[in-house]
């Protein structure tokens, strides 16, 4: 009899930890990706393990994994990517979610959010299909600033020379390489007795081509296009970067270096230096100007003076442009997309997921942080951070860092989020709270308040918003990911391209105005006989056809932002 | 006499033994299932491959892929460049045995040993590495660089367009030559001493020794190498010449694999890439077989 | 008389030539030497400084070290490939021989046939994507023996071996069967002995490729994190990161992006100073098959 008893209660704990432990397994979700890491295991998706019960799986593929993997059709649940949109609508190993919206992904009805799934029915599937779901959607950095305090594009100088020199105004390219080399020969050597050094940028077409000079007020275009097919960013008419002169950020880079080198004052080894080598010279602070403003320098100073001023900033200029006040219906990234494969186990956990992100609430969660911890409503329904956070930032604390493996909390973007922060929450204000100008203020890191000193303004957005223009037009880069450039023009392009990195270094050191002009008609020369002009012709149909398709929502859209939009695009 | 194992006096043909066969079986077995079976591949350079899509369904285009590839002048400068370099270190193949010779004349054990370990170790460290030395050694505020000054000169290896063939060369042979020079070590290792103590007792002087004992132990090795390595003319790999780019050397750096890189993989087109496959397995088998010949004329017995 | 001369002469030239073949080595040596010690300096570097080091670290520190051991995953991965190294050296190695032996045999039916079958495949390849299709219906993916099985038969190493022991001395086998051996007693006591340098040099090889595999792992087995090996986990450190640097260049990333992505140059170092040092510690071993010495007159005797 007791035998009996005890073995019962044996099986009965048996079975009870059995069903336990049954309910509460957690579903694995697979996430395949083909961009870099996205802070998995973090703070913020630490949480969303635990409310959806997933265990969020991380793996990066290369693009031969990728390819390999979508031959044999393992794809695990949701993939991330941008790059293989051809191949997997082709496939056809992409998911439909159309079925599952109603009862598992209710948030992707919603505002901006239904927008943008409406563009991909439209413009990205070959029968109304949704297959691809973007991420981080909706209006970014408006002038109300952001966390980010750096403005990466423009003039970019480093700052306690530039101090000492009474900050100057800096208006278009020569004044700015006189000003740098007013500060070389204040500075001719460093600290520890190396060379200063003009102008530091790195080899390749991008950094030394299209990226600064696009950003210029004369210029003005969108760099971000497809190779050199770059738009306007007030009009969104779209230039062919290789041949029309005028209107390409490559050749107008091109004009500036050459103009250093003849100084004799251009890095030499700007063709051959390595990415850590750049840094270690960044770090060093050898340059009076770089073509991005970075961290580096002042990483290496910050840790023994809080306060420094020893940094690389951007100089407010009436001759740039602000990246801000963008509207990104497709997304901070326009070229990444969510995508549920066909094959998955876990279609319904996935589709939880992509809700999640899609979850307003969650997304207040992800960029301010909890209620009742790091922000809260007043007594009139207002939500504030509390002042704990606001110091947090203003210090820069792990938790809202945007490095790999910290909180999490606050960053800017993040691959997998649905929501850009300045969307709005259903109570009114931002999904960031230090999006509102007060908090906004009140958080301001050591480098932004040395531009509010230098600038005479309370917050530092200011400073730029006050000389220059926007990018509230701006369609560039979401027009562009939507259109699908066949096969045999992509390989043009990528010869195109190989010619224009050989070209950089006869053009940069061409020694006389006759010598640039023929090492300029040569490049022109050999592009055309590859067909490029073709090509573009193609491609600006295509362009001008999604355009018209996209301006009228565009306007609405900022409308709804409340900007107003400037002309040329209509 | 030095009678190799196979060879035989007697004049009559030898009689099939058919255990032999069966117990290859197993190896055949292997080589098909392994090599032979995923040439079906290959069908991919008819079709315009899109990878997810089933084979099947792709398009079939014929020899659309040879046809475009070989109307590309990009295509034919990658084979210059492959052509250029593939030459340049077929006659460094004659360094190895060279090097095993000359320290198989290391009398002593240790040092020899040393010389051994020491000159693999360039085999080991990755391209990317070696390229962060040169920069290191040969930029612009280089040692290198620092030690010209004096002399008022100054030096830019890694930007000089005349010398990339020359030194992009030098720098292979300096990672493979101790590397490579292992076999011939081993087949050093294989010759019968008492040879060496009978041409000793002869009065032969090392030198003899060396030329009519040592060469031809090794010979059977260059021979069976030199050949294969003609075949590998059109092979040339990409990592090293991939992390020297920059855009002064840009175009006499692209080989053929950095070109299949580019126009193939990174467009994740694999049908051009596999299209660019089959020409080079063409005309490396076409090399090796009439190359093949060409020695059986002249040494009397073919190598494969 | 004319011998003595002639040994005096060649006594001086002799001189000359030991000298200078010394020296050369020497040069040689620091030539090969040299960028080993670099890549160690720099190892010892603080990470933000290490590429100002030439000749001694610069701030001196176990970090880097400190830093990839305490990666989660490596004492596995070292196991796995330790694992692999072994297992697949020692299949390889003797199916090499195996075969090798076998095409030595002139009485083999078909031989050329069958040889020139085996050279081909080292000219030919499907290509990625029709491999890892094959290899997925064998049912290899995922699974351990994608690092072995595939490898067993290596054209190359069987020329070499069938090269190497068609100049073994056929006196010895002849006598050998002449007193009554079988097959397989001659290949088990002569054959076998005297091949020790050209095996030793497969397992050279052979160690050297497994260890430094990385490509299958990435290509076969990445959703299996317990079949990571060593020398992939440290490839995402080393040159993954460069690839993905380039991509996101390309893309318009900023200096600070690319930076968040980029492997400090003292870490890179630590790096291939963990590749290397185990392989360094093999080959020496191995070493003493490929000195000169082995008495072919010991085993006649």
């Amino acid at each position: 009899m007791r035998k009996l008893l005890s073995l019962s209660l044996v099986l009965m704990l048996v079975m009870s930890a059995f069903t336990v432990s049954v309910a509460e397994e957690p579903t694995v979700l697979t996430i395949y990706t083909r961009g870099s890491s996205t802070n998995i295991g973090t703070g913020v998706f630490a949480e969303a393990e635990k409310r959806l019960n997933v265990k969020l799986e991380y793996t990066y593929f290369d693009d031969d994994s990728f390819a390999a993997m979508l031959a044999g059709g393992d794809l695990g649940d949701i993939i991330l990517s941008g790059e293989d949109i051809p191949s997997m609508l082709a496939s056809g190993l992409a998911l439909d979610v159309n079925p599952y919206i109603d009862e598992h992904m209710p948030n992707l009805k919603i505002g901006a959010a239904d927008a943008a799934m409406n563009v991909c029915r439209e413009l990205m599937s070959p029968d109304g299909g949704l297959y691809l779901i973007p991420t981080v959607v909706g209006l970014h950095l408006p002038i109300v600033g952001g966390l980010d305090p750096r403005v990466y594009r423009g003039y970019v100088v480093r700052w306690d020379y530039y101090k000492e020199l009474g900050c100057p105004e800096i208006n278009n390219d020569d004044d700015y390489i006189a000003v740098l080399q007013q500060m070389l020969e204040n500075h001719p050597t460093n600290e520890d007795g190396t060379p200063n050094l003009l102008y530091g940028c790195r080899s390749g077409a991008f950094n030394m081509g299209a990226y600064r000079a696009a950003f210029k007020g004369d210029v003005a275009l969108n760099p971000w296009g497809n190779y050199q097919y770059n738009s306007n960013i007030y009009t969104n008419e779209v230039y062919d970067g290789y041949l029309d002169v005028e209107h390409s950020g490559y050749w107008n880079n091109m004009v500036f270096l050459n103009k250093i080198y003849r100084l004799g004052l251009l890095d030499e080894d700007c063709f051959t230096m390595t990415s850590d080598e750049y840094r270690a010279k960044l770090s060093a602070g050898r340059y009076m100007g770089v073509m991005d403003a970075n961290d580096a320098l002042y990483q290496a100073h910050v840790e023994e003076d809080p306060n420094t001023d020893i940094t690389y900033m951007v100089v407010p200029s009436k001759n740039m442009v602000n990246y801000a006040n963008i509207n990104l219906i497709l997304g901070n990234m326009p070229y990444n997309y969510m995508m549920i494969s066909k094959n998955s186990k876990n279609i319904e956990a996935a589709c939880s997921f992509i809700n999640l992100m899609y979850d307003l609430d969650f997304m207040r969660f992800a960029y301010s942080g909890e209620q009742g911890v790091d922000w809260d409503y007043d007594e009139d329904g207002v939500p504030h951070m509390t002042e704990t956070a606001i110091q947090e930032i203003a210090r820069q604390d792990p938790k809202w860092a945007n490095g790999e493996g910290n909180g999490g909390h606050g960053i800017r973007v993040n691959n997998l989020f649905g929501y850009n922060p300045a969307v709005l929450h259903t109570d009114g204000y931002p999904l960031m709270l230090t999006m509102q100008r007060e908090t906004a203020i009140a958080a301001q890191q050591p480098r932004m308040l040395e531009i509010c000193k230098a600038y005479n303004v309370e917050y530092y957005a200011d400073a730029y918003a006050a000389v220059e223009k926007d990018f509230r037009n701006d369609m560039g880069d979401t027009i562009a990911s939507l259109i699908n450039t066949p096969l045999d023009d992509r390989r043009i392009l990528e010869a195109c391209q190989d010619v224009l990195e050989a070209g950089l270094a006869p053009m940069i050191m061409s020694e006389s105005d006759e010598e640039f002009a023929a090492n300029q008609a040569e490049i022109l020369a050999e592009i055309e006989a590859l067909g490029e002009a073709e090509v573009f012709e193609r491609y600006k149909v295509e362009f001008d056809r999604v355009k018209d398709i996209m301006i009228p929502q565009q306007i609405a859209a900022q409308h709804a932002n409340g900007l107003e939009l400037y002309p040329g695009l209509e | 006499m030095n009678n190799a194992v196979g060879k035989r006096i007697a004049a009559s043909k030898p009689r099939k033994d058919w255990t032999l066969l069966l117990m290859l079986l197993p190896v055949i077995a292997f080589i098909i299932l392994f090599c032979y079976v995923p040439l079906a591949g290959w069908y991919l350079a008819l079709i315009e491959y899109i990878p997810g899509k089933p084979i099947l369904e792709c398009e079939f285009v014929g020899l659309k892929n040879f046809r475009s590839l070989f109307a590309n002048p990009a295509f034919f400068r990658a084979l210059k460049n492959t052509l250029i370099y593939s030459s340049i270190k077929y006659v460094f193949l004659l360094l190895p045995p060279v090097f095993a010779i000359l320290l198989n004349e290391i009398n002593s054990k240790g040092y020899k040993r040393v010389v051994q370990t020491v000159t693999t170790l360039p085999h080991f460290i990755s391209w990317v590495i070696i390229y962060g030395l040169c920069y290191a050694l040969f930029s612009s505020e280089g040692p290198v660089n620092q030690v010209l000054a004096h002399f008022g000169t100054s030096q830019k290896l890694l930007t000089n367009k005349n010398a990339v063939y020359a030194f992009q060369s030098v720098l292979h042979l300096w990672k493979t030559l101790g590397w490579n020079a292992i076999i011939y070590l081993a087949a050093i290792a294989g010759i019968d001493q008492t040879l060496y103590e009978a041409a000793e007792i002869d009065g032969a002087g090392k030198f003899r020794q060396a030329l009519h004992i040592t060469v031809p132990g090794i010979l059977p090795t260059m021979f069976v190498l030199l050949l294969l390595g003609i075949a590998d003319l059109v092979s040339n790999g990409m990592d090293q010449y991939y992390v020297f780019q920059n855009s002064i050397v840009y175009n006499k750096l692209e080989t053929l694999e950095m070109y299949t890189y580019k126009q193939g993989l990174k467009l994740q087109d694999y049908s051009y890439a596999t299209a660019i496959g089959i020409f080079k397995s063409v005309i490396s088998i076409t090399l090796l077989f009439v190359t093949n010949y060409f020695a059986k004329k002249i040494r009397g017995e073919s190598i494969v | 008389m004319p011998q003595t001369r002639n040994k005096i002469e060649v006594g001086l030239s002799r001189k000359v030539f030991v000298i200078c073949n010394t020296l050369l080595f020497a040069l040689l040596l620091f030539v090969c030497f040299y960028p080993l010690w670099y890549v160690f300096i720099q190892s010892l570097s603080d990470s933000n400084r290490a590429t100002q080091a030439l000749i001694l670290p610069v701030g001196l520190t176990l970090d880097n070290y400190v830093q990839l051991i305490q990666m989660p995953e490596i004492f596995n991965a070292f196991i796995v490939s330790i694992l692999r190294t072994v297992i697949g050296t020692a299949g390889t190695v003797f199916c090499c021989m195996y075969a090798g032996y076998l095409f030595t045999k002139e009485t083999l039916p078909f031989r050329k046939f069958w040889y020139r079958m085996l050279v081909i495949t080292m000219y030919v390849g499907g290509g990625l994507i029709p491999t890892y299709l094959v290899y997925k219906s064998y049912g290899l993916l995922n699974t351990f023996g994608v690092y072995v099985i595939p490898s067993l038969i290596g054209a190359y190493y069987v020329i070499l071996i069938k090269t190497f022991v068609e100049q073994l001395p056929s006196s010895l086998v002849e006598s050998a069967k002449i007193d009554g051996a079988s097959e397989m007693r001659v290949f088990v006591s002569i054959i076998l002995p005297l091949s020790l340098p050209i095996a030793a040099t497969i397992a050279i090889y052979c160690t050297n490729g497994q260890w430094n595999s990385w490509f299958d792992n990435q290509l076969y087995t990445v959703t299996d994190k317990n079949l990571t090996t060593l020398q992939f986990l440290l490839y995402n450190y080393l040159n993954k990161a460069e690839k993905l640097i380039e991509k996101m260049e390309e893309q318009g990333a900023t200096s600070d992006e690319v930076a968040r992505l980029m492997t400090p140059r003292g870490i890179k170092m630590t790096v291939t100073m963990i590749s290397v040092i185990p392989i360094m510690c093999v080959y020496p071993f191995m070493q003493r098959y490929l000195i000169k010495g082995i008495m072919i007159g010991a085993i006649k005797g």
